[in-house]
Protein backbone atom coordinates (compact mmCIF):
# COMPACT_ATOMS: atom_id res chain seq x y z
CA UNK A 1 0.00 0.00 0.00
CA UNK A 2 3.10 1.98 0.81
CA UNK A 3 4.05 2.12 -2.74
CA UNK A 4 0.45 2.90 -4.27
CA UNK A 5 0.70 6.23 -2.10
CA UNK A 6 4.44 6.92 -3.18
CA UNK A 7 3.31 6.54 -6.83
CA UNK A 8 0.54 8.52 -6.68
CA UNK A 9 2.55 11.54 -4.78
CA UNK A 10 4.82 10.92 -7.72
CA UNK A 11 2.84 11.32 -10.60
CA UNK A 12 1.36 14.28 -8.95
CA UNK A 13 4.81 15.80 -8.54
CA UNK A 14 5.66 14.62 -11.98
CA UNK A 15 3.14 17.40 -12.74
CA UNK A 16 5.67 20.20 -12.26
CA UNK A 17 4.87 22.90 -14.69
CA UNK A 18 0.89 22.26 -13.81
CA UNK A 19 1.29 22.63 -10.43
CA UNK A 20 3.39 25.99 -10.44
CA UNK A 21 0.63 27.21 -12.61
CA UNK A 22 -1.82 25.79 -9.83
CA UNK A 23 0.18 27.99 -7.16
CA UNK A 24 0.22 31.32 -8.64
CA UNK A 25 -3.31 31.15 -9.38
CA UNK A 26 -3.89 30.44 -6.46
CA UNK A 27 -1.80 32.82 -4.74
CA UNK A 28 -3.06 35.90 -7.29
CA UNK A 29 -6.89 34.65 -6.55
CA UNK A 30 -6.24 34.33 -2.46
CA UNK A 31 -4.97 37.83 -2.29
CA UNK A 32 -7.39 39.40 -4.85
CA UNK A 33 -10.70 37.96 -4.16
CA UNK A 34 -12.69 36.73 -0.88
CA UNK A 35 -10.40 35.08 1.01
CA UNK A 36 -12.36 32.54 1.84
CA UNK A 37 -12.72 31.06 -2.04
CA UNK A 38 -8.84 30.17 -1.82
CA UNK A 39 -10.25 27.42 0.89
CA UNK A 40 -12.29 26.20 -1.32
CA UNK A 41 -10.19 26.44 -4.88
CA UNK A 42 -7.40 24.40 -3.17
CA UNK A 43 -8.82 21.24 -2.14
CA UNK A 44 -10.81 21.58 -5.58
CA UNK A 45 -7.60 21.44 -7.61
CA UNK A 46 -6.16 18.54 -4.81
CA UNK A 47 -9.59 16.51 -5.82
CA UNK A 48 -8.57 17.02 -9.45
CA UNK A 49 -5.37 15.90 -9.17
CA UNK A 50 -6.20 12.83 -7.10
CA UNK A 51 -8.86 12.09 -9.37
CA UNK A 52 -6.13 12.13 -12.28
CA UNK A 53 -3.98 9.26 -10.65
CA UNK A 54 -6.59 7.10 -11.65
CA UNK A 55 -6.67 8.12 -15.17
CA UNK A 56 -2.62 7.87 -15.04
CA UNK A 57 -2.92 4.29 -13.44
CA UNK A 58 -5.44 3.27 -16.18
CA UNK A 59 -3.65 4.27 -19.21
CA UNK A 60 -2.03 1.24 -20.75
CA UNK A 61 -3.15 -1.22 -18.46
CA UNK A 62 -0.81 0.34 -15.83
CA UNK A 63 -3.72 -0.76 -13.12
CA UNK A 64 -2.85 -4.46 -14.30
CA UNK A 65 0.73 -4.10 -14.02
CA UNK A 66 0.31 -2.66 -10.69
CA UNK A 67 -1.61 -5.98 -9.80
CA UNK A 68 1.57 -7.80 -10.26
CA UNK A 69 3.02 -6.13 -7.70
CA UNK A 70 2.44 -6.93 -3.76
CA UNK A 71 -1.08 -5.79 -3.14
CA UNK A 72 -4.54 -6.71 -3.90
CA UNK A 73 -7.38 -5.05 -5.91
CA UNK A 74 -8.56 -3.75 -2.71
CA UNK A 75 -5.75 -2.38 -1.40
CA UNK A 76 -5.39 -0.63 -4.51
CA UNK A 77 -8.61 0.79 -3.84
CA UNK A 78 -8.40 1.57 -0.04
CA UNK A 79 -4.91 3.79 -1.12
CA UNK A 80 -7.05 5.91 -3.48
CA UNK A 81 -8.75 6.89 -0.60
CA UNK A 82 -6.16 7.68 1.97
CA UNK A 83 -4.34 9.37 -1.08
CA UNK A 84 -7.70 11.92 -1.54
CA UNK A 85 -7.98 12.06 2.37
CA UNK A 86 -4.56 13.18 2.91
CA UNK A 87 -4.92 15.45 -0.43
CA UNK A 88 -7.90 17.17 0.50
CA UNK A 89 -7.05 17.48 3.97
CA UNK A 90 -3.29 19.21 2.91
CA UNK A 91 -4.66 20.91 0.14
CA UNK A 92 -7.50 22.63 2.59
CA UNK A 93 -5.08 22.93 6.01
CA UNK A 94 -2.45 25.17 3.18
CA UNK A 95 -5.54 27.30 1.95
CA UNK A 96 -6.29 28.27 6.01
CA UNK A 97 -2.70 29.25 6.02
CA UNK A 98 -2.96 31.38 2.54
CA UNK A 99 -6.01 33.34 3.64
CA UNK A 100 -5.09 34.22 7.07
CA UNK A 101 -2.05 35.45 5.17
CA UNK A 102 -4.42 37.03 3.02
CA UNK A 103 -6.38 38.71 5.76
CA UNK A 104 -3.43 40.36 7.45
CA UNK A 105 -2.10 41.49 4.50
CA UNK A 106 -5.39 43.43 2.87
CA UNK A 107 -5.90 44.13 7.02
CA UNK A 108 -9.92 43.34 6.93
CA UNK A 109 -11.33 42.84 10.16
CA UNK A 110 -11.96 39.14 11.21
CA UNK A 111 -12.95 36.79 13.82
CA UNK A 112 -11.04 33.87 13.84
CA UNK A 113 -13.56 31.05 15.11
CA UNK A 114 -16.10 32.58 12.54
CA UNK A 115 -13.43 31.82 9.71
CA UNK A 116 -12.11 28.72 11.10
CA UNK A 117 -16.32 27.36 11.44
CA UNK A 118 -16.79 28.63 7.97
CA UNK A 119 -13.53 26.48 6.75
CA UNK A 120 -14.78 23.61 8.61
CA UNK A 121 -17.80 23.54 6.35
CA UNK A 122 -16.00 23.19 3.12
CA UNK A 123 -14.21 20.23 2.93
CA UNK A 124 -16.96 17.31 3.90
CA UNK A 125 -18.15 19.10 0.22
CA UNK A 126 -15.07 17.73 -1.30
CA UNK A 127 -14.83 14.61 0.93
CA UNK A 128 -17.97 13.88 -0.44
CA UNK A 129 -17.47 14.66 -4.01
CA UNK A 130 -14.72 12.58 -4.39
CA UNK A 131 -16.34 9.72 -3.21
CA UNK A 132 -18.80 10.15 -5.73
CA UNK A 133 -16.53 10.67 -8.16
CA UNK A 134 -13.85 7.60 -7.38
CA UNK A 135 -16.00 4.71 -7.76
CA UNK A 136 -17.02 6.26 -11.07
CA UNK A 137 -13.25 6.71 -12.18
CA UNK A 138 -12.64 2.99 -10.90
CA UNK A 139 -16.45 1.42 -13.01
CA UNK A 140 -15.77 3.35 -16.15
CA UNK A 141 -13.27 4.50 -18.47
CA UNK A 142 -12.04 8.48 -18.29
CA UNK A 143 -14.13 9.50 -21.27
CA UNK A 144 -17.08 7.30 -20.35
CA UNK A 145 -16.72 8.86 -16.18
CA UNK A 146 -16.86 12.16 -17.55
CA UNK A 147 -20.65 11.41 -18.92
CA UNK A 148 -21.15 9.68 -15.71
CA UNK A 149 -20.49 12.43 -13.62
CA UNK A 150 -22.52 14.60 -15.41
CA UNK A 151 -25.24 12.58 -15.54
CA UNK A 152 -25.07 11.92 -11.72
CA UNK A 153 -24.84 15.93 -11.42
CA UNK A 154 -28.01 16.02 -13.31
CA UNK A 155 -30.12 13.47 -11.13
CA UNK A 156 -28.74 15.35 -7.35
CA UNK A 157 -30.13 18.38 -9.19
CA UNK A 158 -33.86 16.55 -9.85
CA UNK A 159 -33.61 15.41 -6.32
CA UNK A 160 -32.98 18.66 -4.93
CA UNK A 161 -35.47 20.30 -7.14
CA UNK A 162 -38.32 17.10 -6.43
CA UNK A 163 -36.87 17.12 -2.88
CA UNK A 164 -38.12 21.14 -2.21
CA UNK A 165 -41.60 19.75 -4.02
CA UNK A 166 -42.12 16.78 -1.68
CA UNK A 167 -41.27 18.90 1.50
CA UNK A 168 -43.77 21.46 0.20
CA UNK A 169 -46.55 18.75 -0.59
CA UNK A 170 -45.77 17.02 2.55
CA UNK A 171 -45.36 20.64 4.92
CA UNK A 172 -49.10 21.44 3.03
CA UNK A 173 -50.97 18.13 3.23
CA UNK A 174 -49.71 16.84 6.78
CA UNK A 175 -49.63 19.61 8.36
CA UNK A 176 -45.27 18.70 8.66
CA UNK A 177 -43.54 22.01 9.85
CA UNK A 178 -40.23 22.20 7.94
CA UNK A 179 -39.43 25.50 8.82
CA UNK A 180 -39.85 25.12 12.74
CA UNK A 181 -37.64 22.05 12.34
CA UNK A 182 -35.42 24.31 10.47
CA UNK A 183 -35.43 27.44 13.12
CA UNK A 184 -34.27 24.71 15.66
CA UNK A 185 -31.74 23.37 13.78
CA UNK A 186 -30.38 26.98 13.88
CA UNK A 187 -30.06 26.96 17.34
CA UNK A 188 -27.59 23.78 17.31
CA UNK A 189 -24.29 25.19 18.06
CA UNK A 190 -22.17 25.30 14.87
CA UNK A 191 -19.54 22.43 16.71
CA UNK A 192 -22.71 20.48 17.03
CA UNK A 193 -23.58 20.84 13.36
CA UNK A 194 -19.60 20.29 12.38
CA UNK A 195 -19.69 17.27 13.86
CA UNK A 196 -22.89 15.55 12.44
CA UNK A 197 -21.33 17.07 8.82
CA UNK A 198 -18.01 14.96 9.44
CA UNK A 199 -19.90 11.92 10.79
CA UNK A 200 -22.11 11.80 7.30
CA UNK A 201 -18.70 12.44 5.53
CA UNK A 202 -17.58 8.90 7.29
CA UNK A 203 -20.13 7.49 6.76
CA UNK A 204 -20.57 8.41 2.53
CA UNK A 205 -16.82 7.70 1.91
CA UNK A 206 -17.15 4.14 4.08
CA UNK A 207 -20.34 3.60 2.01
CA UNK A 208 -18.25 4.68 -1.47
CA UNK A 209 -15.35 2.96 -0.46
CA UNK A 210 -17.28 -0.58 0.08
CA UNK A 211 -18.82 0.31 -3.64
CA UNK A 212 -15.09 0.94 -4.89
CA UNK A 213 -13.97 -2.43 -3.34
CA UNK A 214 -16.41 -4.29 -5.10
CA UNK A 215 -15.63 -3.00 -8.83
CA UNK A 216 -11.68 -3.40 -8.13
CA UNK A 217 -12.48 -6.75 -7.12
CA UNK A 218 -14.71 -7.73 -10.37
CA UNK A 219 -12.53 -5.94 -12.59
CA UNK A 220 -10.05 -8.02 -15.06
CA UNK A 221 -6.92 -6.41 -16.40
CA UNK B 1 6.03 -25.38 -9.66
CA UNK B 2 3.62 -23.89 -11.64
CA UNK B 3 0.70 -26.49 -12.64
CA UNK B 4 -1.88 -25.31 -14.95
CA UNK B 5 -4.72 -28.11 -15.58
CA UNK B 6 -7.30 -27.24 -18.44
CA UNK B 7 -7.42 -23.75 -17.67
CA UNK B 8 -10.11 -22.33 -19.65
CA UNK B 9 -11.00 -18.94 -20.11
CA UNK B 10 -13.74 -17.88 -22.73
CA UNK B 11 -14.51 -14.56 -24.67
CA UNK B 12 -16.78 -13.41 -27.52
CA UNK B 13 -14.25 -14.78 -29.91
CA UNK B 14 -11.42 -16.18 -28.52
CA UNK B 15 -11.67 -19.56 -26.16
CA UNK B 16 -8.32 -20.59 -24.31
CA UNK B 17 -7.96 -24.02 -23.04
CA UNK B 18 -4.27 -24.93 -22.09
CA UNK B 19 -2.36 -27.11 -19.62
CA UNK B 20 1.52 -26.74 -18.23
CA UNK B 21 3.63 -28.03 -15.55
CA UNK B 22 6.63 -25.69 -14.91
CA UNK B 23 8.39 -26.81 -12.62
CA UNK B 24 11.25 -24.59 -10.16
CA UNK B 25 14.56 -23.48 -11.62
CA UNK B 26 13.38 -23.87 -15.49
CA UNK B 27 13.07 -21.11 -17.85
CA UNK B 28 9.93 -22.02 -20.07
CA UNK B 29 9.36 -19.84 -23.08
CA UNK B 30 5.58 -19.89 -24.63
CA UNK B 31 5.66 -19.04 -28.45
CA UNK B 32 2.81 -18.55 -30.78
CA UNK B 33 1.67 -15.94 -33.01
CA UNK B 34 0.00 -12.39 -31.84
CA UNK B 35 -3.49 -13.08 -30.33
CA UNK B 36 -2.45 -17.50 -30.19
CA UNK B 37 -3.08 -16.74 -25.96
CA UNK B 38 0.11 -16.36 -24.81
CA UNK B 39 -0.61 -12.85 -22.72
CA UNK B 40 -3.82 -14.59 -21.53
CA UNK B 41 -2.04 -17.33 -20.06
CA UNK B 42 0.41 -15.47 -18.31
CA UNK B 43 -2.99 -13.34 -17.23
CA UNK B 44 -4.42 -16.30 -15.63
CA UNK B 45 -1.26 -17.46 -14.05
CA UNK B 46 -0.83 -13.97 -12.08
CA UNK B 47 -4.88 -14.35 -11.19
CA UNK B 48 -5.32 -11.23 -13.33
CA UNK B 49 -8.38 -12.94 -15.07
CA UNK B 50 -10.84 -14.84 -13.50
CA UNK B 51 -10.76 -18.43 -15.62
CA UNK B 52 -13.61 -20.22 -16.31
CA UNK B 53 -12.70 -23.65 -15.80
CA UNK B 54 -9.81 -26.04 -14.70
CA UNK B 55 -6.96 -25.47 -11.45
CA UNK B 56 -4.28 -23.32 -10.91
CA UNK B 57 -1.69 -23.85 -8.98
CA UNK B 58 1.48 -20.87 -8.98
CA UNK B 59 3.98 -20.82 -5.66
CA UNK B 60 1.49 -23.49 -3.79
CA UNK B 61 -1.90 -21.31 -3.84
CA UNK B 62 -4.02 -20.51 -6.59
CA UNK B 63 -3.71 -17.13 -7.82
CA UNK B 64 -7.04 -15.72 -7.33
CA UNK B 65 -6.08 -16.52 -3.25
CA UNK B 66 -2.99 -14.23 -3.57
CA UNK B 67 -2.34 -11.45 -1.21
CA UNK B 68 0.61 -8.87 -1.56
CA UNK B 69 2.57 -10.98 0.43
CA UNK B 70 2.39 -13.63 -1.93
CA UNK B 71 3.13 -11.74 -4.83
CA UNK B 72 6.26 -10.48 -3.27
CA UNK B 73 8.06 -13.41 -4.77
CA UNK B 74 7.12 -12.69 -8.47
CA UNK B 75 8.39 -10.00 -10.93
CA UNK B 76 6.77 -9.29 -14.72
CA UNK B 77 7.05 -7.38 -17.15
CA UNK B 78 4.78 -7.00 -19.97
CA UNK B 79 5.15 -5.67 -23.27
CA UNK B 80 2.12 -3.34 -23.03
CA UNK B 81 1.91 -2.26 -19.50
CA UNK B 82 4.13 -0.94 -16.78
CA UNK B 83 4.22 2.45 -14.80
CA UNK B 84 2.87 6.29 -15.95
CA UNK B 85 4.53 7.55 -18.64
CA UNK B 86 4.93 10.62 -16.50
CA UNK B 87 7.33 9.19 -14.23
CA UNK B 88 11.20 9.13 -14.04
CA UNK B 89 13.49 6.11 -13.07
CA UNK B 90 13.94 7.91 -10.03
CA UNK B 91 9.94 7.78 -9.60
CA UNK B 92 10.02 4.50 -10.03
CA UNK B 93 13.26 4.10 -7.29
CA UNK B 94 11.01 5.45 -4.58
CA UNK B 95 7.80 3.33 -5.29
CA UNK B 96 9.94 0.43 -5.71
CA UNK B 97 11.30 0.97 -2.34
CA UNK B 98 7.69 1.39 -0.92
CA UNK B 99 6.69 -2.25 -2.37
CA UNK B 100 9.41 -4.57 -1.38
CA UNK B 101 11.65 -4.66 1.67
CA UNK B 102 13.80 -6.46 -0.58
CA UNK B 103 14.44 -4.21 -3.43
CA UNK B 104 18.23 -4.11 -4.45
CA UNK B 105 18.45 -0.26 -5.36
CA UNK B 106 22.20 -0.19 -5.20
CA UNK B 107 22.18 -3.19 -8.06
CA UNK B 108 19.09 -1.44 -9.85
CA UNK B 109 20.59 1.64 -10.10
CA UNK B 110 23.90 0.40 -11.47
CA UNK B 111 22.45 -1.97 -14.14
CA UNK B 112 20.22 1.38 -14.93
CA UNK B 113 23.59 3.07 -15.47
CA UNK B 114 24.98 0.35 -17.23
CA UNK B 115 21.98 0.32 -19.85
CA UNK B 116 22.09 3.88 -19.95
CA UNK B 117 18.78 5.09 -18.87
CA UNK B 118 18.44 8.52 -17.16
CA UNK B 119 17.26 8.40 -13.91
CA UNK B 120 15.59 11.81 -13.98
CA UNK B 121 14.10 11.78 -17.72
CA UNK B 122 10.34 10.67 -17.91
CA UNK B 123 9.11 7.05 -19.33
CA UNK B 124 7.57 8.58 -22.31
CA UNK B 125 10.64 10.34 -23.31
CA UNK B 126 12.41 6.95 -23.50
CA UNK B 127 12.80 4.77 -26.65
CA UNK B 128 11.04 1.71 -27.50
CA UNK B 129 14.39 -0.31 -26.30
CA UNK B 130 14.99 1.94 -22.84
CA UNK B 131 10.98 1.45 -21.91
CA UNK B 132 11.77 -2.40 -22.54
CA UNK B 133 14.65 -2.43 -19.90
CA UNK B 134 13.01 -0.37 -17.75
CA UNK B 135 10.56 -2.82 -17.70
CA UNK B 136 12.35 -5.90 -17.56
CA UNK B 137 15.03 -4.22 -14.62
CA UNK B 138 12.24 -3.49 -12.65
CA UNK B 139 10.71 -7.28 -12.65
CA UNK B 140 14.37 -7.85 -11.27
CA UNK B 141 14.69 -5.48 -8.85
CA UNK B 142 13.46 -7.33 -6.15
CA UNK B 143 15.07 -10.58 -6.77
CA UNK B 144 12.12 -12.84 -7.40
CA UNK B 145 12.28 -16.17 -7.66
CA UNK B 146 9.70 -16.52 -10.33
CA UNK B 147 10.12 -14.34 -13.35
CA UNK B 148 7.24 -13.71 -16.00
CA UNK B 149 8.06 -11.97 -18.79
CA UNK B 150 5.64 -11.28 -21.49
CA UNK B 151 6.92 -10.08 -24.98
CA UNK B 152 9.92 -8.25 -23.55
CA UNK B 153 11.90 -8.04 -26.85
CA UNK B 154 8.90 -7.00 -29.30
CA UNK B 155 9.31 -4.06 -30.98
CA UNK B 156 13.15 -3.94 -30.58
CA UNK B 157 16.33 -3.81 -32.42
CA UNK B 158 18.28 -6.71 -32.34
CA UNK B 159 20.99 -4.71 -30.22
CA UNK B 160 18.06 -4.40 -27.89
CA UNK B 161 16.68 -7.57 -28.06
CA UNK B 162 20.54 -8.83 -27.12
CA UNK B 163 20.67 -6.63 -23.81
CA UNK B 164 17.12 -7.56 -22.91
CA UNK B 165 18.12 -11.46 -23.05
CA UNK B 166 21.52 -10.70 -21.81
CA UNK B 167 19.97 -9.21 -18.67
CA UNK B 168 17.71 -12.12 -18.40
CA UNK B 169 20.56 -14.63 -18.58
CA UNK B 170 22.29 -12.94 -15.91
CA UNK B 171 19.49 -12.74 -13.72
CA UNK B 172 19.83 -16.72 -13.89
CA UNK B 173 23.45 -16.82 -13.17
CA UNK B 174 23.00 -15.48 -10.03
CA UNK B 175 20.06 -18.05 -8.92
CA UNK B 176 20.07 -21.27 -10.47
CA UNK B 177 17.00 -21.77 -8.84
CA UNK B 178 15.06 -18.64 -10.16
CA UNK B 179 12.40 -19.67 -12.77
CA UNK B 180 11.01 -17.64 -15.82
CA UNK B 181 8.17 -18.38 -18.14
CA UNK B 182 8.75 -15.85 -21.52
CA UNK B 183 6.61 -15.68 -24.20
CA UNK B 184 7.56 -14.44 -27.29
CA UNK B 185 6.85 -14.97 -30.85
CA UNK B 186 9.99 -14.47 -31.47
CA UNK B 187 11.62 -18.18 -31.73
CA UNK B 188 15.17 -17.19 -32.30
CA UNK B 189 14.84 -15.25 -28.27
CA UNK B 190 13.93 -18.27 -27.10
CA UNK B 191 15.90 -20.90 -28.65
CA UNK B 192 19.14 -19.61 -26.83
CA UNK B 193 17.42 -19.02 -23.59
CA UNK B 194 14.29 -22.03 -22.35
CA UNK B 195 14.71 -25.39 -21.01
CA UNK B 196 11.35 -26.03 -22.43
CA UNK B 197 9.04 -24.25 -25.31
CA UNK B 198 5.34 -24.48 -24.95
CA UNK B 199 3.81 -23.49 -28.64
CA UNK B 200 0.08 -22.25 -28.07
CA UNK B 201 -2.10 -21.72 -30.98
CA UNK B 202 -5.43 -20.46 -31.03
CA UNK B 203 -5.78 -20.81 -27.33
CA UNK B 204 -4.59 -24.20 -27.15
CA UNK B 205 -0.75 -26.22 -26.66
CA UNK B 206 0.06 -27.62 -29.87
CA UNK B 207 3.33 -28.91 -29.11
CA UNK B 208 5.28 -28.58 -25.62
CA UNK B 209 9.01 -29.75 -25.56
CA UNK B 210 12.62 -30.11 -24.02
CA UNK B 211 14.53 -27.13 -26.23
CA UNK B 212 17.37 -29.56 -27.02
CA UNK B 213 14.97 -32.38 -28.39
CA UNK B 214 13.37 -29.49 -30.27
CA UNK B 215 16.62 -28.24 -31.82
CA UNK B 216 18.49 -31.66 -32.20
CA UNK B 217 15.70 -34.20 -33.47
CA UNK B 218 13.26 -32.44 -35.07
CA UNK B 219 13.76 -32.05 -38.86
CA UNK B 220 12.58 -30.79 -41.79
CA UNK B 221 11.90 -33.54 -44.81
CA UNK B 222 11.62 -32.19 -47.97
CA UNK B 223 9.78 -34.55 -51.13
CA UNK B 224 9.15 -35.22 -53.79
CA UNK B 225 5.07 -36.11 -54.44
CA UNK B 226 5.87 -39.94 -55.26
CA UNK B 227 8.27 -40.13 -52.87
CA UNK B 228 5.71 -38.36 -49.97
CA UNK B 229 3.10 -41.04 -50.68
CA UNK B 230 5.61 -43.53 -49.60
CA UNK B 231 7.01 -42.41 -46.49
CA UNK B 232 6.50 -43.55 -43.05
CA UNK B 233 4.65 -41.49 -41.15
CA UNK B 234 4.82 -42.87 -38.16
CA UNK B 235 6.97 -39.54 -36.83
CA UNK B 236 5.64 -37.04 -39.04
CA UNK B 237 3.91 -34.23 -37.04
CA UNK B 238 2.78 -32.21 -39.66
CA UNK B 239 3.16 -31.62 -43.54
CA UNK B 240 2.76 -29.07 -46.04
CA UNK B 241 2.69 -29.12 -49.97
CA UNK B 242 4.61 -26.66 -51.89
CA UNK B 243 4.45 -26.38 -55.55
CA UNK B 244 6.19 -29.13 -56.85
CA UNK B 245 7.21 -31.32 -53.48
CA UNK B 246 6.36 -31.61 -49.56
CA UNK B 247 7.64 -30.51 -46.51
CA UNK B 248 7.04 -32.26 -43.88
CA UNK B 249 8.02 -32.01 -39.87
CA UNK B 250 9.13 -34.51 -38.16
CA UNK B 251 10.20 -35.67 -34.24
CA UNK B 252 12.74 -38.09 -35.51
CA UNK B 253 14.87 -36.61 -37.85
CA UNK B 254 17.57 -39.55 -37.74
CA UNK B 255 14.77 -42.38 -38.25
CA UNK B 256 14.26 -40.73 -41.64
CA UNK B 257 18.05 -40.16 -42.32
CA UNK B 258 18.60 -43.96 -41.79
CA UNK B 259 16.28 -44.92 -44.09
CA UNK B 260 15.47 -42.51 -46.36
CA UNK B 261 19.05 -41.44 -47.81
CA UNK B 262 17.90 -39.88 -50.74
CA UNK B 263 15.56 -37.53 -48.95
CA UNK B 264 16.62 -33.63 -48.23
CA UNK B 265 16.67 -33.94 -44.46
CA UNK B 266 17.31 -29.92 -42.82
CA UNK B 267 17.06 -29.16 -39.05
CA UNK B 268 14.28 -27.28 -38.22
CA UNK B 269 14.24 -24.01 -36.47
CA UNK B 270 11.48 -22.99 -34.54
CA UNK B 271 10.24 -20.92 -36.52
CA UNK B 272 9.50 -23.71 -39.16
CA UNK B 273 8.57 -25.97 -36.81
CA UNK B 274 5.11 -23.30 -35.96
CA UNK B 275 4.80 -22.75 -39.31
CA UNK B 276 4.32 -26.20 -39.81
CA UNK B 277 2.59 -27.18 -36.50
CA UNK B 278 0.32 -24.27 -37.65
CA UNK B 279 -0.70 -24.11 -41.18
CA UNK B 280 0.48 -27.50 -41.99
CA UNK B 281 -1.64 -30.87 -42.36
CA UNK B 282 -1.31 -33.02 -39.53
Amino acid sequence: MKGLLIKDCRIIMGQKKLLILYFFVSIMLGFTMDSSFIVSYFPMIAMMLVISTIAYDNHENGVGFLMTMPVSQGDYAVAKYIFSVIGLFSAWVVAIFVQFISLFIQKTPFVVSDIVLEDFMILPVFFIITSIMIPVEFKFSSEKSKIVLFVICGIIILIMLAGKSVLEFVQTNFGVDFEAMAAKADTLSPITVIAVLYAFCVVIISISMVISIRIMKKKEF
Amino acid sequence: MISLKNIQKNYKDFKLDVSMEIPDGRVTGIIGKNGAGKTTTLKAILGLIRVDGGDIEVLGKNPKDFTGEDKKDIGVAFSEAGFTMVLTVNDVIHILRGFYKNFDEKGFREKCKSQSLPLDKQIKDFSSGMKAKLRVLTAMSHKASLLILDEPTAGLDVIARNDVLQMIRDYLGEDPERSVIISSHISSDLEGLCDDIYMIDNGKVILHEDTDVLLGKYGLIKVGEDDYQTLDKKYILASKKDSYSYTCLTSEKQFYAENYPKAVIENAHIDDIIVLMVGGNK
